[in-house]
C-alpha cells in the first residue's frame, strides 16, 4: 500500500485553513465595512431628526409643509432596509446591535412626531406598529408579513411603517410591547388598534 | 448552533480532502499514460447473462470487436435461468466466430462467474454485463496495468450508453466523476470498488483466495474490498470506455441503487477491521472514513435544502398570491440594485462553498479531459450538484430504512434474503 504522503496531507490541510482563514478575515472586514456606512448613515439620519424636532418645537409652518417630511422618510426607509440585510451580523457585532436599538428609538420619534404632525396640522397620516421576529423558527409568518407591508406602502404611500424586532433589548420596544399589550407575533398597531395575526395589503389599507 | 457546527465540519472535510485529491492527481500527472503491454496476457471476457435478450447481442458484437491477439482472447456468455425469452438464441448465433456459450439452470452473477472461472486457464477474467459496450481499445489501454504483478484487478471509465432522460443524464456524470475518483484511489493504493459492467481480474488471485462470492448482494465489490485486505493492488484506465445502459427513471435507479448502497453496507461490516485505522494506509485514515461522514452529511444537507426550498415555495405560491407576483419581482430587483453594492455578503461558510463549486468544476474539467469524454453536459453539472445531493441521501436513507427493516430484496429473478440465519446481512437465498 502506499506509503503515507504528509507532505501532501500538510498542503491540503494548509490550503483547507488557508481558504477558511480567508473567510473569516474577509467576512470580518466587510461586516465592519457595512457597520460603518449605517453608523454614517444613522448620524444624518439622526442630524435631520434632531433637525425636524427643532421645527416641531418652534411650531414652524415648516413642520406642515410635506416636503419637509419626505427626505427623512425616505432616509429612515432605507436605514431600515440597511439594517434587515445587517441582521445576521448584528448578532455577532456590539455595534450593529448598538445601530437597531438606536434606530428603534428613531422609529419612535419618527411616530410621535407624526403623530403631533397629524394633531397640529389637520393631517391624516396612518401609522403601522410592526412587531415581529426575524426568527423562522419563532415566528414563520413574519418575513411574509414584512413583504405585505411592504406592497401595502406601495398601495398607499402616506402609511407610516414602523417595525420592531421584539427580542431587541431596548427599553422603548419593551415599553411599546406592554403599552400595547402585545402577546405574540406577527402583531400590528394601526392607528393604535391592535391586529394579531398575519394581515393582507388589503386589510392592512381598510383598517388604516 | 449544531447545524454551524455541522455545516462547518462538513466544509472544512470536504475541502481538506477534495484538495487532498486534486493534489494526489496533480501530483501524478506524469503517470496517466497507460503502461504499454509488456507480455500480452491470456485473456477470457465472460458475459453472465439473465433474460437480456435486448442487449445481448450488442454486447457480444462489441466484445467481438475489442482489438487484442486473437490467440489470446476468448468469449463466454453463460445464460442462467433463461428459459422464456430468446437470450440463448441470440447468443448461439455468434458460436461461429468462436464464441462459447454455457447454459445454467442456477441463477446469479456470481455462480456463472464461478462456474467459468473454474474451468478456463487464462492469465486475466473479464466480468463484462450483458448490457454493456466496450470500445475496441480498451484491453490495449487496461492490460498494461497488470505488468505489475501485484495489481489484481483493473477497471475502466463506465459510461452512460444514452442520455435521453434526466436520470441518465445525472448518472453519466456521476459515473465520469466516479471514473476520475477511482484513478486517483488508484494512485493512494485506496480504489476500493470497482464497477460490475466491466473489470478485468487476474485469475491467479481467484485461484488463491477463492472466486466470487456467489451470496453477496454486490459481488464485485466484495472483491475489491478482499484484493485491497491481502495487500494487493487496483488499477483504473481512464480513457478506456465501456458504455452501459443505465436506468431510464429515478425509480428504476432507486431500487439499483439500493441493491448497491446495502451491498455496501454488508461488504463494509464484513471488511470493518480494515475500513478504519492507521493498517491500510490511505484506505483506512482517509477514504473510507470521509466517505462515510459524507453520507451523513449528505443526508443532513438535503433535508436542509428541501426544508428552506419547501419554506421558499411556501412564501412564494401562499403569500406570493397576496401580494401580486409582479410586484414582488420588481420591487425585489429595484431592492437588489439599490442595495447590491451594500448586500454582497461574503462569509467563512460562503466563502468555503465557493471555493468547494470551484474545486468541483475543476474536478469536472479534469475528468472529462482525462477520460475522452465528448458528451454535451451543457447545464448536466449545476443540476447535478443540487438533484444529487437529494437522491443520493434518498438512496441513503432507503438503504438504511432496507438495512435495517427489510426482509427480502428481489432481483435477477432471485431472492436475497436479510435475516438472523444469515446473520442480518443479505444473502442469496438458498436454492433448490
Amino acid at each position: 500500500m502506499a506509503r503515507v504522503n504528509y507532505s501532501r496531507l500538510v498542503a491540503a490541510l494548509s490550503i483547507t485553513i488557508l481558504i477558511f482563514f480567508s473567510g473569516f478575515v474577509g467576512g470580518y472586514f466587510l461586516t465592519s465595512g457595512k457597520v460603518s456606512q449605517l453608523t454614517e448613515l444613522q448620524n444624518e439620519i439622526y442630524t435631520q431628526s434632531l433637525s425636524l424636532d427643532a421645527l416641531f418645537d418652534l411650531a414652524s409652518e415648516n413642520l406642515c409643509d410635506d416636503e419637509g417630511l419626505i427626505p427623512i422618510n425616505n432616509q429612515l426607509n432605507e436605514l431600515g432596509d440597511k439594517l434587515t440585510i445587517i441582521e445576521e451580523d448584528a448578532r455577532r457585532s456590539l455595534e450593529a446591535q448598538l445601530l437597531a436599538k438606536q434606530y428603534v428609538a428613531l422609529e419612535v420619534k419618527h411616530f410621535l412626531l407624526i403623530n403631533e404632525i397629524n394633531k397640529v396640522c389637520n393631517k391624516k397620516y396612518s401609522t403601522v406598529l410592526y412587531f415581529f421576529s426575524p426568527e423562522r423558527s419563532e415566528c414563520s409568518d413574519c418575513a411574509a408579513q414584512g413583504a405585505l407591508l411592504t406592497e401595502a406602502k406601495r398601495a398607499n404611500a402616506e402609511l407610516m411603517i414602523y417595525s420592531f424586532n421584539w427580542n431587541i433589548d431596548s427599553p422603548v420596544v419593551d415599553r411599546l410591547l406592554s403599552d400595547y399589550d402585545v402577546a405574540g407575533i406577527p402583531t400590528l398597531v394601526i392607528n393604535g388598534n391592535k391586529f394579531e395575526g398575519i394581515m393582507s395589503p388589503q386589510e392592512i389599507v381598510d383598517n388604516s | 448552533m449544531l447545524g454551524t457546527i455541522i455545516i462547518f465540519s462538513a466544509l472544512f472535510i470536504s475541502l481538506f480532502t477534495g484538495t487532498f485529491f486534486l493534489l494526489t492527481f496533480l501530483d501524478n500527472l506524469d503517470k496517466m499514460h497507460n503502461p504499454a503491454i509488456k507480455k500480452f496476457p491470456t485473456v477470457t471476457i465472460i458475459i453472465p447473462a439473465h433474460k437480456e435478450e435486448k442487449g445481448i447481442a450488442g454486447t457480444i458484437e462489441s466484445a467481438l470487436g475489442i482489438n487484442y491477439p486473437e490467440d489470446k482472447l476468448e468469449i463466454i456468455v453463460v445464460e442462467n435461468g433463461c428459459s422464456g425469452d430468446r437470450t440463448v438464441e441470440i447468443a448461439n448465433r455468434y458460436k461461429k466466430k468462436g464464441v462459447k456459450v454455457y447454459s445454467l439452470k442456477k441463477g446469479g452473477k456470481g455462480y456463472a462467474m464461478n462456474y467459468v472461472i473454474n474451468r478456463v486457464k487464462s492469465d486475466i477474467v473479464i466480468s463484462m454485463d450483458a448490457d454493456s459496450f466496450a470500445e475496441p481499445d480498451v484491453l490495449y489501454k487496461m492490460m498494461g496495468y497488470f505488468n505489475d504483478s501485484k495489481v489484481m484487478a483493473v477497471a475502466p471509465t463506465i459510461k452512460s450508453k444514452s442520455q435521453n432522460t434526466l436520470a441518465q443524464r445525472i448518472q453519466n456524470v456521476e459515473y465520469l466523476l466516479g471514473g476520475f475518483a477511482r484513478k486517483v484511489f488508484q494512485f493512494i493504493d485506496s480504489m476500493y470498488v470497482t464497477p460490475g459492467a466491466f473489470t478485468g481480474y487476474r485469475k491467479k488471485f481467484f485461484d488463491k483466495f477463492g472466486a466470487y462470492d456467489e451470496g453477496h448482494i454486490t459481488e464485485d465489490l466484495e472483491i475489491a474490498l478482499r484484493i485491497n485486505s491481502k495487500g494487493y493492488k487496483l488499477a483504473n484506465a481512464l480513457d478506456a470506455s465501456v458504455y452501459t445502459i443505465t436506468p431510464r427513471s429515478f425509480k428504476e435507479l432507486y431500487w439499483q441503487r439500493i441493491r448497491w448502497f446495502l451491498g455496501f453496507i454488508d461488504a463494509f461490516i464484513q471488511y470493518r477491521s480494515m475500513l478504519f485505522g492507521f493498517k491500510y494506509g490511505y484506505l483506512s485514515t482517509l477514504v473510507i472514513p470521509t466517505a462515510t461522514i459524507s453520507v451523513f452529511f449528505t443526508i443532513y444537507l438535503a433535508f436542509l435544502m428541501l426544508k428552506e426550498s419547501a419554506l421558499m415555495a411556501y412564501w412564494f405560491f401562499l403569500d406570493g398570491s397576496l401580494i401580486g407576483i409582479e410586484n414582488v419581482n420588481l420591487g425585489f430587483f429595484t431592492d437588489v440594485v439599490k442595495l447590491a453594492p451594500f448586500s454582497f455578503n461574503i462569509s467563512t461558510i460562503g466563502f468555503a462553498g465557493f471555493s468547494i463549486i470551484f474545486m468541483g468544476l475543476l474536478t469536472f474539467y479534469l475528468a472529462k479531459k482525462y477520460s475522452l469524454d465528448k458528451s454535451d453536459y451543457k447545464f448536466g453539472y449545476l443540476v447535478y450538484i443540487f438533484l444529487y445531493i437529494v437522491i443520493f441521501a434518498t438512496w441513503w436513507i432507503g438503504s438504511i430504512w432496507y438495512k435495517f427493516f427489510g426482509r427480502e430484496l428481489r432481483f435477477g429473478g432471485l431472492v436475497w434474503n436479510n435475516s438472523v440465519l444469515n446473520k442480518y446481512r443479505y444473502k442469496l437465498f438458498p436454492q433448490n
